[in-house]
């Protein structure tokens, strides 16, 4: 025993004594590195050696405590191909490729991904038959070090945005001033120290009595972070923010022992998966509330699943389950409506007593009370900057909610799915839950239904300038949980390898550009993506009419939810040879999902061109604009609300493409008129260079309706849209332009 | 007994499947994103296509061939994402290059030292599309792949892939790979002599056979000395290095005449000192190993040696591919020599293939990788590397002594090492790229100049300027085309002239019909692009400063008096410390 000790502490030193030496190493990096400071990938290869420290040590370790060894050969062939790209890091300038950034980001990025992909494997002995009460570190400390080495790449290349400035600054104020007035703050601009865009007090924000300026944001968080912030600035803020996601990541393992003990494979896979893959692993370099409250959350669920029957609460009890129930509010007070529930299953578990949750539910009350007063006197407001009409849940019709509720899973921009792929195996998942009666799945309503009652019907249920699935985050790691029954019950047949191995194929294609590009995970909220508008802006075609948005309510909304939950569970279920499938065979099935999602990536710009066009959205980038600009403009705050327009003033034209679904077609064109002059305005509708039609409007600063036609519409011919009239000195008369749909014949 | 096929049909299926799906994601998208310059598009989507089918039948059987399934999203990620040019097509062939690599990496560690068809064949076809990409380059003519195209993309490769399975029948699959690897450098790729060169050692290989029946000698006889009609030079060397694996004493007794001969014939009587001394370079350059080989096969490098030094290279080196692959052959099959001459080879190999495919179409693709670690061939830089090959084998063998279950990873990492430290080495100094990338500024006489400033005072060693003329194909060789200047803000400034044919060339240089009637001989072109039917290309050149210094300012200048419609377009320009 005592030579056991002895011999953890001399690893521990030795891991030590590396990290020390990579720190050095680092240091001499920082030094004689031969970039700019300005270069992208400067911190990158600085951090680089205790990156690679870290990953040593994880892999000693684990093979120290049972884990299977790492093979040699793939090691040398990481390291080889690290070396090149360290060699092309260096010898980009002297190529002067375009993308080559880019490029040789996702390079690392797959290096990176494949040393996780070996090391997560190798981690399975560690969870024995049975998932340990106390998970190894292990798993704890691969996500840390994978956060970590993305950073430098994420951070240089997105500046903080939504939530994240404020938060930022409140931190700063705290870290420095050791208060939460940001008045000096704003003036003397210390936003400098973390980003390089201004930021100005939010409208709404609160206002002290001798006009000092607040956040609306709570200073939970900030204060969590603000030693981290003050001994290392921004980078120790966002590592913060990383330590917070990796024990997120390692909870997860910890509550997985209440759902699956017996399936200690398949939590390692959910592990893996809710860890190292989107959205958690784009939100674990940024600083958003939901992960510490996905935190907080998983841990009172825990200790209150530990609890069985446990009527008398000690000090762990009320540390892990009471402490956590009251900072959720404190970190942002709508997780007062996981609070709630988290109270009433405390309650459940612990076989009902009163004492506890009587002391919680009164000290709850007063925190959220308190929370209400504090606001009422410094906001004039007890909901800050909402109203009780918005959390009212009678205000919205069932169509706000279906939107919200599908739009957290299926929307191409805010979306898990979206995000990535591989999650829709939540769709079969959710179905044998139900017929299971899991447990899990009760668990999940309980917790997650008060709060997106309030959250999903609102119209910014997808956060607002924030990665996908904000709001819904907070339930990651049961939604993570609850692949794991469908997991330990998969039949060996073709169709779930294949589902699996396109579904993670995709997956990886589309973390790679999320973490090479991290502003394209921050989409708008116009019912588009950087993505798609990305292929659009190349293609000239309409790809986003595919996806569904729940911002821009199409028909692919309404039909992607039936449509993948029949066409997934059918695949996952669907009857073949449940003979057991060996590892060639598996893999042979694995290349046929991956065929088929090539093929359907095929499809798409084929469809696109051939598929006939019914609605065309005037401010997308397919449509080709002579002048003019976006309305409103695409950082409006709830962006939502508006009709998204393009503005047409006199002399300027837009050209859309337009494929055929007949000889004969009725324009319905959704238009404003704007008269800045009293003169003529008339809006012709032209295919091609054929006048089709001139629109007079009247009224102006109305909403119209315009129908026109129907008309022959010659093949091949743009449909386009000129704004016509006299241009006195001054500003000019023009119109607002929704969207055209088109009724073929 | 039958050996089982590697593939049942219905796994062939599924593997021909990815490539063929991955192909068309990539086609359609070439045709929607790029209607009018799809044609790179549709290029890196056949290369992707050929270079994927060789690795889904070059991964393991028996295990997942995910290089394979992953690598044909990562293809189509490429493709898609990236913007058309030669960044694009870098990116891809470097995508190519790396999943070929893995999937024969373990594909060989799984059956080596046996090294059956079914894996030299995909494998010699995936290094074909790689070194000779440029031949799947059809959009003058869609559907005339011609006969010469298929010899060359397929004929040759399945030749080389069965001369090198019979080659290891008796030297081993590693020997055997090192062979065919040192032959593909040298044109590169499979083209004609180096195949034909594989296949007399194999007949010679064969002739040693004692079982071998009086057709069966026949036919290797004609095939030893068939390279002898191909190309007279050529061929007698071949057929020499192949008699050297039936009869080596008789053929070292023949390799002096015959050497002497062809130098007589090639250099009618006018040696050449260093050229001779550059092509006996060669062999210590590219076969290290070969300097110490194993003791029964000390007579392959002794008739190696004269053939290299006096094959006359014509139509290029790969008519010294049979002595080289002889010198290849006797390498010894274990130990640290052994591990060490496989990285470094396979290290040239990846290089070449690299800059011998698009965006890079090196003429001279092994000398440009050379070139990467500062070594050019003749003495200096075959002593280096007879050098540091012998450094490698001695830390080598010591590391054999303390560590003996890993000590061939530890020659693999020591060489492996030696060769990034000799390419960190040769980096030129972080310069400043002044033009983003693969943009380009128009210089003509509507726009005769472009300057930048510097923010500050930078200190300039010398200028690399990437450049191309259009309508430049009549100018004479050497004309003035451009000035580049740097000053500062004293006054004092340092000239330089870009000429035509030396720093700069005509950009469509290859288009056939500027080729057939242009005056100007472009140099190397420094990169290519797919410009619809043809490859474009820009040219780089490199000022270094008589006397550097600090300058805040650089212009470049169209030189006056050039005549009408010739232009210069400035693709960038990089300041150098």
């Amino acid at each position: 025993m005592k030579r056991e000790s002895v011999k953890r502490d001399t690893a521990a030193w030795e891991t030590m004594g590396v990290l020390g030496v990579a720190a050095v190493a680092a240091l001499v990096i920082r030094q004689a590195l031969p970039l700019p400071l300005d270069d992208p990938f400067r911190d990158t290869l600085i951090v680089l050696p205790l990156i690679l420290a870290g990953l040593r040590e994880i892999r000693r370790w684990c093979e120290r405590l049972g884990g299977a060894p790492l093979g040699d050969n793939s090691s040398l062939g990481e390291i080889a191909a690290l070396a090149v790209l360290i060699l092309l890091v260096l010898a980009r300038p002297h190529l002067a490729l375009a993308r080559a950034d880019e490029v040789l980001a996702a390079g690392f990025l797959l290096v990176l991904a494949h040393r996780l992909v070996r090391q997560v494997l190798a981690l399975r002995p560690l969870l024995g038959t049975r998932v340990p009460a106390r998970p190894s570190a292990l798993f704890f400390f691969l996500p840390l070090v994978t956060y970590l080495a993305l950073l430098p790449w994420s951070a240089g290349h997105r500046q903080p945005d939504g939530d994240e400035p404020f938060n930022l600054l409140i931190t700063h104020s705290l870290a420095y001033d050791f208060d939460a007035d940001l008045t000096n703050n704003y003036k003397a601009g210390d936003w400098k120290y973390f980003m390089d865009r201004p930021i100005e007090p939010q409208a709404g924000d609160p206002h002290g009595p001798h006009g000092e300026i607040y956040s609306r944001h709570n200073e939970a968080l900030p204060l969590l972070l603000a030693p981290a912030y003050r001994l290392a600035g921004k980078n120790g803020a966002l590592a913060m923010m990383a330590l917070l996601t990796a024990a997120l990541a390692w909870m997860t393992v910890r509550l997985a022992r209440h759902y699956a003990p017996e399936q200690p494979g398949e939590v390692l896979a959910v592990w893996a998966l809710t860890a190292l893959a989107p959205p958690l692993l784009l939100y674990s370099y940024q600083v958003w509330v939901e992960v510490p409250a996905a935190l907080l959350l998983a841990a009172a669920l825990d200790r209150i699943l530990d609890l069985d029957g446990q009527r008398v609460w000690r000090w762990k009890e009320w540390l892990g389950i009471g402490l956590s129930l009251l900072l959720l509010p404190l970190l942002k007070i709508r997780f007062i409506l996981v609070s709630g529930p988290l109270l009433v299953l405390g309650w459940w578990y612990a076989g009902r007593p009163r004492r506890p949750v009587l002391i919680l539910a009164a000290l709850l009350a007063l925190v959220a009370g308190g929370m209400l007063l504090h606001n009422q006197l410094l906001y004039s407001n007890p909901l800050k900057i909402h109203t009780w009409q918005e959390v009212d849940p009678h205000s919205y019709g069932p169509v706000s909610y279906l939107a919200g509720v599908l739009g957290l899973f299926w929307d191409v921009a805010f979306g898990l799915f979206g995000a990535a792929p591989v999650w829709l195996l939540l769709l079969p998942a959710v179905l044998l839950l139900v017929a299971l009666r899991h447990r899990l799945l009760v668990h999940l309503a309980v917790l997650t239904f008060p709060y997106l009652i309030i959250v999903a019907p609102r119209t910014e249920w997808y956060g607002g300038w924030s990665p996908p699935f904000r709001y819904a985050l907070i339930g990651l790691p049961l939604l993570g949980l609850a692949l794991v029954p469908l997991l330990a019950r998969r039949e060996e047949r073709p169709g779930v390898r294949a589902l699996v191995a396109g579904l993670a194929a995709l997956t990886l294609a589309l973390t790679l550009v999320w973490v090479v590009v991290p502003g394209w995970t921050y989409n708008f909220a116009d019912g588009r993506t950087y993505l798609l508008d990305a292929l659009a802006a190349r293609t000239g075609l309409d790809f986003a009419r595919f996806f569904p948005s729940s911002i821009r309510l199409r028909t692919a909304t309404w039909l992607w939810p039936p449509l993948s939950l029949v066409a997934i569970s059918l695949l996952w279920w669907l009857p073949g040879k449940r003979r057991a499938l060996g590892s060639a065979t598996a893999g042979l099935a694995g290349l046929a999902g991956i065929t088929a999602i090539l093929l359907l990536a095929a499809a798409l710009p084929w469809a696109a061109a051939h598929a006939p066009t019914r609605v065309v959205e005037l401010e997308d980038p397919q449509v080709w604009k002579s002048g003019g600009h976006l309305f409103p403009d695409r950082w409006v705050i709830e962006r939502a609300r508006y009709r998204g327009s393009w503005v047409l003033r006199v002399n300027e034209r837009v050209r859309a493409p337009v494929v055929p679904g007949g000889r004969r077609v009725r324009l319905t064109l959704s238009a404003e008129l704007i008269r800045n002059q009293p003169v003529p305005f008339s809006l012709d509708v032209l295919a091609g260079d054929r006048l089709l039609a001139s629109w007079l409007p009247g009224r102006e600063r109305v909403w119209r309706t315009i129908v026109l036609g129907p008309f022959d519409w010659p093949p091949g011919a743009p449909l386009v849209l000129a704004a016509q009239g006299p241009h006195p000195p001054g500003a000019l008369n023009g119109v607002l332009l929704d969207r055209v749909d088109l009724d073929w014949q | 007994m039958r050996t089982p096929p590697p593939f049942s049909l219905a796994d062939s299926l599924v593997r021909t499947s990815v490539p063929l799906a991955a192909m068309a994601a990539l086609v359609v998208f070439a045709r929607a994103a790029e209607p009018a310059g799809a044609a790179e598009g549709i290029y890196l989507a056949v290369l992707a296509g050929a270079a994927l089918l060789a690795v889904a039948f070059l991964a393991p059987a028996k295990t997942p061939a995910w290089e394979l399934g992953l690598g044909a999203v990562l293809a189509v990620t490429a493709g898609w994402a990236l913007p058309p040019g030669p960044g694009r097509g870098a990116a891809m062939l470097l995508l190519l290059t790396a999943l070929l690599a893995i999937a024969a990496a373990r594909r060989l560690a799984s059956c080596l030292p046996d090294l059956p068809l079914d894996v030299t064949l995909p494998l010699a076809l995936g290094v074909q599309v790689l070194l000779r990409g440029n031949l799947l380059f059809h959009p003058q003519a869609n559907h005339q792949v011609n006969a010469r195209t298929l010899v060359a993309l397929l004929a040759l490769p399945a030749a080389g892939a069965v001369a090198a399975s019979l080659l290891a029948r008796r030297h081993g699959g590693g020997p055997a790979l090192l062979a065919a690897g040192t032959a593909l450098l040298l044109a590169p790729g499979w083209n004609v002599l180096a195949t034909l060169g594989l296949l007399a050692l194999v007949a010679g290989d064969q002739l040693a056979r004692s079982d071998l029946g009086r057709s069966g000698k026949s036919a290797a006889l004609i095939v030893l000395l068939a390279p002898i009609a191909w190309a007279p030079g050529p061929g007698l060397a071949a057929a020499v290095a192949g008699l050297a694996l039936w009869r080596p004493r008789l053929a070292a007794c023949l390799s002096v005449p015959a050497a002497a001969g062809l130098l007589w014939f090639a250099t009618h009587g006018h040696l050449s000192g260093p050229s001779l001394l550059a092509a006996v370079c060669l062999l210590p350059l590219l076969l290290p190993g070969a300097l110490l080989p194993e003791s029964d096969r000390f007579w392959w490098v002794l008739v190696a040696l004269p053939l290299v030094a006096a094959t006359p290279q014509m139509p290029d080196a790969s008519a010294l591919a049979a002595p080289l692959a002889l010198a290849a052959l006797a390498v010894r099959k274990k130990g640290p020599a052994a591990v060490a001459q496989r990285v470094w080879t396979g290290a040239l190999l990846a290089g070449t293939a690299l800059l011998a495919a698009y965006p890079w179409l090196r003429d001279e693709p092994l000398q440009a990788a050379l070139g990467l670690a500062g070594l050019v061939i003749g003495l200096r830089a075959a002593v280096a590397v007879a050098l540091g090959f012998a450094a490698v084998m001695m830390l080598g063998t010591i590391l054999e002594k303390r560590l003996e279950k890993r000590f061939s990873a530890g020659s693999a990492v020591l060489a492996a090492a030696a060769i990034l430290l000799a390419l960190f080495l040769h980096l030129p100094p972080s310069g400043q790229p002044l033009l983003p990338p693969e943009s380009g500024v128009m210089l003509d006489p509507a726009r005769p100049a472009w300057t930048a400033d510097f923010p500050a005072p930078r200190q300039v060693e010398s200028v690399a300027v990437e450049t191309g003329l259009s309508g430049g194909a009549a100018l004479a060789q050497g004309t003035a085309v451009a000035t580049v200047r740097l000053s500062d803000d004293g006054g004092r400034s340092s000239l330089w002239v870009l000429r035509a044919g030396v720093g700069t060339g005509e950009w469509a240089a290859r288009r056939p019909d500027v080729a057939q009637t242009a005056i100007l001989r472009s140099p190397p072109a420094w990169i290519s692009w797919v410009a619809g039917d043809f490859f474009g290309q820009r040219y780089r050149a490199l000022w270094s400063l008589l006397e550097p210094g600090r300058f805040t300012h650089v212009r470049v200048e169209l030189a006056p008096g050039l005549p009408p419609g010739a232009g210069l377009t400035v693709h960038q320009v990089e300041v150098r410390p």
